[in-house]
């Protein structure tokens, strides 16, 4: 078995729950060891390097330090914002040798600038992972439409340590085809859906994430696969708000990455924390046992 | 107006590494980015200003908009970093006190949420929510979703706090 850092960061601990029960649902059938960080803070998300770079770099930095009391275990987390953050500081950390030093003076333990830092979903497409997730489907997605969303900071900023390909990423579609699901072809899956503008300017989120759906569902999708939090809340605790805004009257569930294999690997939705949305997720219907037919 | 206009566009160089000369005006950030057209300047026009050695970026509300998606700077092809340089105009801004009203809800929630994390290390998104309201006297916004999360599990009292990032930057001197 392979061990982790695990990087839940606050959302998971808080409104993205079902993301981390999902994620450890899923690790522990497919062998990934996941030893939580003990003193891990916030990443600093937008709003630190928004307002304040210094700070921002620090709380990269004291994260870098905890995990680092770990040994080499690669850094983990599912939460798109914090790997793009421990992302961005551990490159610069690499870049520049002084920081390790700083960090060591100032949040007195060292950092190792090569750490690797990952996300869940590049974990799950390397091996041996990825096979073990092929043999563990009990029941396949039969074909269910999904449009994988990968927002912005998966994929961004283009550097080696990118998950995939910034411009034409391809990983979620090959997890969900992996588990019998059929990613479908659509255009919005690397735009905006508002992000953090959810308090300050609701608006605009609303506008952003209610073009996502709105192309999703004309597509034929009928789920939304994501594998951040805040692309989460704003895509599902605002999809009743945005639908009273913008007219529509269908729902599209938003399962993350780790729900939608865990279905496949027969998991059930309380381990999965489905119950948990804001958009109910007709399991039964999106995901026929084995030898109904899909309603 | 170009008082201190020759040295903000060489402050940026030197903060960030982005040197706004190497853009061309392609217009490919602002084509991509999902905030253009919201606020006062494109993106490129940011850099053009800054070219021109004008110091307006610190007064406009782009910078504002900006919420790192990094459209920008993986379409870029000079490879420019534009969000680096929207963090230091808004950084800028606060330490000059040029913030534009029309910011003022998006400067609110970036200090709300950062004060937050130094004090305490970790966040509760509904307690953000709760001090984001008092900060802008809107004490009812969203508050019939509270007992939806509740419901849901989404909120917990009592998280662990970690004090050493904000002891650190207090340590270091923390800019008002």
């Amino acid at each position: 078995m392979s061990r982790y850092a695990y990087f839940p960061g606050c959302s998971l601990h808080a409104t993205a729950r079902e993301y981390d029960e999902s994620i450890r649902a899923l690790a522990g059938r497919l062998e990934i060891g996941l030893d939580e960080i003990e003193d891990w803070c916030c990443c600093g998300a937008t709003p630190a390097h928004a307002i304040d770079p210094e700070s921002a770099r620090l709380l990269g930095l004291w994260n870098l330090a905890q995990a680092a009391k770990g040994g080499k275990a690669p850094l983990l987390t599912g939460c798109a914002a914090c790997f793009s953050r421990l992302r961005a500081v551990r490159e610069e950390a690499q870049a520049k040798p002084a920081l390790a030093e700083e960090a060591k003076g100032r949040l007195g333990h060292p950092i190792d600038p090569d750490l690797e830092v990952l996300h869940i979903a590049q974990v799950l497409t390397s091996e041996p992972v990825r096979a073990r997730l092929r043999a563990a489907v009990v029941r396949p997605l039969g074909g269910l439409p999904v449009a994988c969303y990968y927002g912005c900071l998966l994929t961004r900023p283009r550097s080696p340590g990118a998950v995939d390909d910034a411009e034409d990423p391809h990983l979620l579609e090959d997890l969900v085809r992996l588990v019998g699901g059929e990613p479908i072809a659509w255009p919005l899956r690397l735009d905006c859906c508002g992000a953090s503008m959810t308090l300050p300017r609701p608006d605009i989120v609303h506008e952003l994430s209610g073009k996502i759906l709105i192309m999703a569902h004309e597509r034929g999708a009928r789920a939304l696969v994501v594998a951040c939090p805040l692309c989460h809340s704003n895509l599902d605790f605002q999809q009743a708000a945005i639908a009273a805004k913008r007219g529509f009257d269908f729902r599209l569930p938003v399962l993350y990455l780790t729900q939608l294999l865990g279905l496949a690997l027969g998991l059930s939705s309380r381990q999965l924390g489905l119950q948990r949305h804001f958009v109910p997720v007709p399991v039964e219907e999106l995901v026929p046992a084995q030898g109904a037919s899909r309603v | 107006m170009t008082t201190q206009s020759a040295t903000l566009g060489a402050r940026v160089t030197q903060a960030t590494g982005q040197n706004p000369f190497h853009c061309y005006q392609c217009g490919n950030c602002s084509a991509g980015c999902p905030m253009a057209g919201r606020g006062d300047l494109l993106p490129h026009q940011v850099f053009r200003h800054l070219q021109l050695g004008l110091d307006d970026p610190l007064r406009a509300v782009q910078p504002w908009l900006c919420v790192g998606c990094q459209t920008c700077a993986t379409r870029c092809p000079q490879e420019l970093d534009l969000s680096l340089v929207m963090d230091f105009l808004r950084a800028e801004a606060i330490q000059r006190g040029t913030v534009p009203r029309a910011a003022r809800r998006m400067a609110a929630f970036n200090r709300v949420f950062l004060n937050r994390i130094l004090a305490g290390g970790r966040l509760s998104e509904v307690e953000l929510g709760v001090l984001f309201n008092l900060y802008t006297r809107s004490p009812l916004q969203n508050a019939m979703a509270l007992p939806s999360l509740l419901r849901r599990g989404k909120f917990r009292l009592g998280g662990k706090r970690v004090r050493g990032p904000g002891e650190a930057r207090r340590r270091a001197g923390r800019p008002a």
